[in-house]
């Protein structure tokens, strides 16, 4: 009988396995490599921008840095060259010796031998400044489980921002002298914005949020941990708050670029289209400003 | 002057109808008293009739003294009943059954077919004995992968038996289990759906014309009908089958009065496999597996020739489980004792109460209470205990998610015989209980503060009014119209949604054999389902359309004629729908995890849909079965997604063709053929990628797509066989069915993977599931 059962068994594993099947696919869509440029920039920061060629899906050979020494990049700042650079000491980018400033046009025009001239532009939004970080910790206390409670009020120095698009990263700094890795389990829900008037999605502890030129003087995010603290009962938490202004280009990069990388091994999402400004390429030029901020509680 | 005008008509209108006799009562099985529904009754020579309804009951008026009745339904012999204005009413119709042997049939006349001369169009016509008689996949048949292999109607992804219907997607179907609503019509992620065949009398399809009566969904109505139970002998039947095994019984609780039913399902793979899993483990303490159930009840209690009840039941299961019993074992010098468990379970459960009344000869009325669950549970324990030297200290730990939706309804239809005029109209009110989703910790510890605590979205309600108003009119003796209109009002949190949705068929008849058929159909839809289109998971979650998320409407144009040349009855069929307010999953969504966000990964947008539909069916004869193809386009525009452009729908397939061959070679043997081709479903590769960069440097890589659904799954195609011999015996009957399911091992695609091959080299792989699958099932019938 036994033996009959595991004949059975390893007969309908066989037959489950055996579906697989590897197919080559002749009909697979073609691809035309184009020249890719990636380059983000920063106020007060010398612009970097990095070269490489797209590659099928398909494709073995691993992405190559681009350094030919006839190419060379140009920035126009409203109009006006400001400056043409060719690749960096180190041969890995391209690189300015120009600070950029917030609130400018900015127009990039790259030539590399064998692809057309590709071109772009973008702006630097004005940071915003954090004035003030009121911060409240409520712990819903039971002797095992807790629900942790992080309120911050997060208060603008310029009240009415000038672009529409902001990005908040908080990452959790684990202090090591205070926490029992072994019985510490955290299990963080998604990031609230409570007084959120305006269109915002969280993802993997980053809000992106369109303000669509509304006010804001301040923002109250709400952050929750279910926190087993086993043997443990003084919860300490240390953040690091990014905040970025991006322009849309930047924004919408950035974005779809973390989708894409949270859902890698998920099966199951929609695929994400990632946004590109190059045009005859690929690639984003898109420009930012930030502010980082550590909280301590 | 416009008074008495209107009393004049008024009382020419009541000398008619004073002039007119009817024929009215129930049309039911000669041996089990079973209903039938959707039988044909005509006049005989006269292009007046009607249809039975869903209770086996019809009402028919006629003018001249004696009539003599046609009575059709497809697997019964053709009846003629002579009636006068003496016939006792309401009247009991028997009618036999066709005789399995079909040389010992005889057939006077040659059968009128229903199809022709009904309004309805657009609807599919499977009498259970066709379905029964499919080649099996893996042992067990299935109503719909049977319906998926008419025209108009796509099952997804293999094997699965979801239903799309002209372009709609999974959650566009009110599927009605004796006029209960089904959430979840499928069990193991699809690939089987929870309708018991033996307990299932009658279904219904509809994916288009819908009458007014019908509501809620966009793209389909599948009304199926449990059976009520044998009222004279007690009878039962059952299988065993690869994978699962089932048992019906019926029969009188009081002769001629009081019926019941009661059928069970149960797969045993997990009991078979349990001991190579404990082995394969090495754990002898481990209990695992799967396996989903069924039970369906019912009870039939005519009170009077006028007055009936019914109350059914359904409960389905599917569950995973795994179970380490309690073992002992010593650390440390101390005697330590553990358990664990874990659960995934999900499932519906319906009840519902009937009551039937013929209020008088052209009055009939059914009131109906039900209650829907679906849920859907997963669950891990721990526990724990030491013996120190204070005693025993026991620990218990458990974490578990659920969600679910509950709805409790009322509903009354009417239908009323007023000569020309056939009326229906009737009300419902449905509160809809949303639970998304809750959690659920449980801590004790001996001598500790136990923790027990339910956190999460909470529950949310909303309420849904209808009612509705249709008329069939004979308009004259070729055109024949349905026309109403179904209001419905919907409430969620302070929101209200009103919609009037009109109705509208006509028929003209050419000839006997010729008609000429259109309509217009209204639709909405005030619930969503969250669900990712391509495995039938049980954490599809059914949400409640909101302010951000509003209900979905849709507005579908057919046209088509109908001919029968012989016993073939061809129909051709043309169609346009456009949908607004479906929704998608955002790009980059992802359907796992949803919970009380939903409104934020989803995105709304529109659909349309339009194709040809062509069926030639043969219901009867030694050899019956269907050929069915359908050509259509399937589109979506959200702006969201793919920068705003039009897409293909995933389920959007150029060509589609079915050809189902039953022959009864005599009363020992029955052969069934199945052959399906499909163009293949849509899907988005990606056609390049670069290396991708983010504020802190490099940003992993980036996929570009020329489009969504941009590529196209090979075609599909799959041929099934079965063969089954009939055993008689003295006690009644056993049948042995040899089916074989994707007979030449065509791996049609499940989903397509970019990887790479064990030397590196990037690849893209084709998945399918099934390849060639034998199954042998046996049957009884007592």
């Amino acid at each position: 009988m036994k033996n009959y059962l595991i004949i059975l068994y390893f007969g309908f594993v066989f037959l489950l396995l055996s579906c697989e099947k590897t197919e080559k696919i002749d009909e697979y869509p073609a691809h035309k490599s184009q020249l890719v440029a990636n380059c983000l920039f920063n106020e007060d920061e010398p612009i970097r921008v990095s070269f490489t060629r797209s590659l099928s899906p398909l494709d073995n050979a691993p992405f190559r840095v681009l350094n030919s020494p006839r190419a060379f990049v140009k920035i126009y700042e409203d109009k006006t060259l400001i400056d043409s650079f060719g690749v960096a000491a180190n041969q890995t980018f391209f690189q300015s010796n120009q600070l950029l400033k917030s609130n400018v046009n900015y127009k990039f025009e790259a030539f590399y031998p064998g692809y057309p001239i590709i071109y772009s532009n973008d702006f630097i939004p004005d940071a915003i400044e954090v004035q003030d970080v009121v911060t409240k910790k409520l712990i819903k206390k039971n002797e095992y489980s807790d629900v942790l409670s992080l309120d911050l009020d997060l208060k603008f120095q310029n009240s009415h921002l000038s672009n529409d698009y902001m990005i908040i990263k908080m990452d959790r700094i684990d202090n090591k002298d205070t926490y029992d890795y072994f019985n510490y389990y955290e299990q963080v829900t998604d990031i609230i914005v409570s007084n959120g008037l305006f269109e915002y999605e969280t993802i993997d502890n980053t809000i992106y949020i369109k303000t669509s030129g509304k006010k804001i003087n301040n923002l109250n995010l709400r952050r929750e941990s279910i926190v087993y603290n086993y043997g443990m009962t003084n919860i300490k938490d240390s953040l690091k708050i990014e905040v970025f202004n991006c322009s849309k280009n930047t924004y919408e990069y950035l974005r779809r670029l973390q989708i894409q990388n949270y859902n890698i091994d998920d099966p199951f999402s929609e695929p994400i289209p990632i946004s590109n400004n190059i045009i005859n390429g690929f690639g984003i030029f898109g420009g930012y400003n930030r502010r980082d901020i550590y909280i301590k509680f | 002057m416009k008074k008495i005008v209107f009393l004049i008509l008024v009382t020419l209108f009541y000398i008619q109808l004073k002039s007119q006799n009817t024929v009215y009562g129930y049309v039911q099985d000669s041996v089990s008293q079973e209903k039938l529904i959707g039988s044909s009754i005509k006049i005989l020579d006269k292009n007046t009739g009607t249809t039975t309804n869903n209770y086996g009951y019809f009402s028919l008026k006629y003018s001249t003294d004696t009539v003599i009745l046609v009575l059709t339904h497809s697997g019964y012999k053709q009846t003629y009943i002579a009636i006068n204005k003496n016939t006792p009413m309401p009247i009991n119709i028997f009618v036999k059954q066709e005789e399995y042997i079909m040389k010992n049939v005889v057939i006077k006349s040659k059968k009128e077919s229903k199809i022709v001369d009904e309004v309805q169009m657009s609807s599919v016509n499977i009498s259970m004995n066709q379905i029964k008689m499919l080649p099996r996949f893996l042992g067990e048949t299935d109503i719909l992968k049977a319906i998926q292999l008419m025209p108009g109607i796509k099952g997804g992804s293999e094997g699965s038996t979801g239903l799309y219907v002209r372009g709609g997607g999974a959650d566009q179907n009110l599927i009605l289990l004796d006029g209960a609503m089904v959430y979840n019509p499928s069990h193991l992620f699809g690939f089987f759906s929870v309708f018991n065949t033996d307990a299932i009398n009658n279904i219904q399809m509809l994916k288009g014309g819908f009458p007014a009566r019908f509501g809620g969904r966009l793209s389909s109505v599948l009304d199926i009908t449990m059976k009520d139970g044998h009222m004279t002998k007690f009878k039962g039947e059952g299988s065993i089958g690869t994978l699962a095994s089932k048992l019906t019984l019926e029969g009188p609780i009081i002769k001629n009065r009081v019926s019941f039913m009661v059928s069970a399902r149960r797969t045993y793979l997990d009991l078979m496999l349990q001991p190579i899993l404990r082995l394969s483990s090495g754990n002898p303490n481990l209990r695992q597996g799967y396996f989903f159930s069924d039970f369906n009840a019912k009870v039939n209690w005519r009170l009077n020739s006028k007055n009936r009840l019914y109350l059914s039941y359904y409960s389905g299961i599917d569950k995973f489980y795994m179970e380490n019993k309690p073992y002992t074992y010593l650390y440390d010098g101390k005697v330590l004792k553990e358990q664990s468990s874990s659960k995934n379970q999900w499932g519906n459960q319906l009840a519902t109460i009937k009551f039937n009344q013929i209020i008088n000869k052209n009055f009939f009325l059914n009131t109906q209470v039900n209650l829907t669950k679906y849920f859907y549970e997963i669950e891990e324990s721990f526990s724990n205990s030491e013996e120190t030297d204070t005693g025993v200290i026991e620990q218990f730990n458990l974490n578990g998610f659920g969600s679910k939706i509950r709805d409790i309804s009322i509903k009354s239809d009417a239908e009323l015989n007023h000569g020309r005029h056939f009326v229906r109209f009737g009300f419902s009110g449905v509160l809809h209980q949303f639970t998304p989703g809750d959690n659920k910790i449980v801590y004790r510890k001996t001598g500790e503060n136990t923790i027990d605590t339910v956190f999460g979205s909470g529950k949310t309600n909303s309420i849904e009014l209808s009612s509705y108003v249709e008329d069939d009119l004979d308009l004259n003796a070729k055109v024949k119209l349905n026309y109403g209109l179904h209001f419905n009002l919907y409430n969620f949190k302070k929101s209200f949604f009103p919609s009037i949705q009109p109705r509208f068929a006509i028929r003209y008849l050419i000839n006997k054999t010729v008609s000429l058929k259109g309509s217009f159909a209204n639709m909405v839809q005030n619930i969503h389902l969250l669900t990712n289109n391509t495995i039938g998971l049980p954490n599809d979650l059914w949400v409640p359309a909101t302010n951000i998320v509003k209900p979905m409407t849709s507005n579908q144009i057919a046209a088509g004629i109908v001919k029968t040349i012989g016993k073939f009855e061809l129909t051709f069929e043309t169609y346009y729908k456009n949908m607004r307010n479906i929704i998608e999953f955002k790009e980059g969504a992802s359907f796992l995890n949803v919970n009380s966000s939903w409104e934020n990964k989803v995105v709304r947008g529109d659909g349309k849909a339009y194709g040809f539909e062509f069926l030639a069916q043969k219901k009867s004869g030694k050899f019956n079965g269907w050929i069915g193809y359908t050509l259509s386009w399937v589109k979506r525009t959200v702006p969201e997604l793919n920068f705003g452009k039009e897409f293909f729908y995933k389920y959007d397939s150029r060509h589609d063709v079915s050809f189902v061959l039953n022959y009864k070679e005599n009363e020992k043997w029955d052969y069934g053929l199945v052959w399906v081709f499909r163009t293949g479903n849509a899907i988005t590769m990606p056609t390049g990628s670069y290396p991708g960069i983010n504020t802190s440097g490099t940003g992993g890589t980036v996929f570009t797509y020329s489009g969504r659904n941009n590529f196209r799954f090979a075609n599909y195609h799959r041929l099934d066989l079965s063969v089954t011999r009939h055993y008689k015996k003295k006690w009644g009957m056993i049948d042995l069915n040899f089916s074989i399911y994707n007979t030449y091992s065509r791996i049609n695609p499940f989903y397509y993977r970019i990887g790479s091959d064990y030397r590196g080299n990037k690849q893209v792989t084709r998945v399918g599931l099934f390849p060639i699958l034998p199954s042998l099932s046996l049957s009884f019938k007592f």
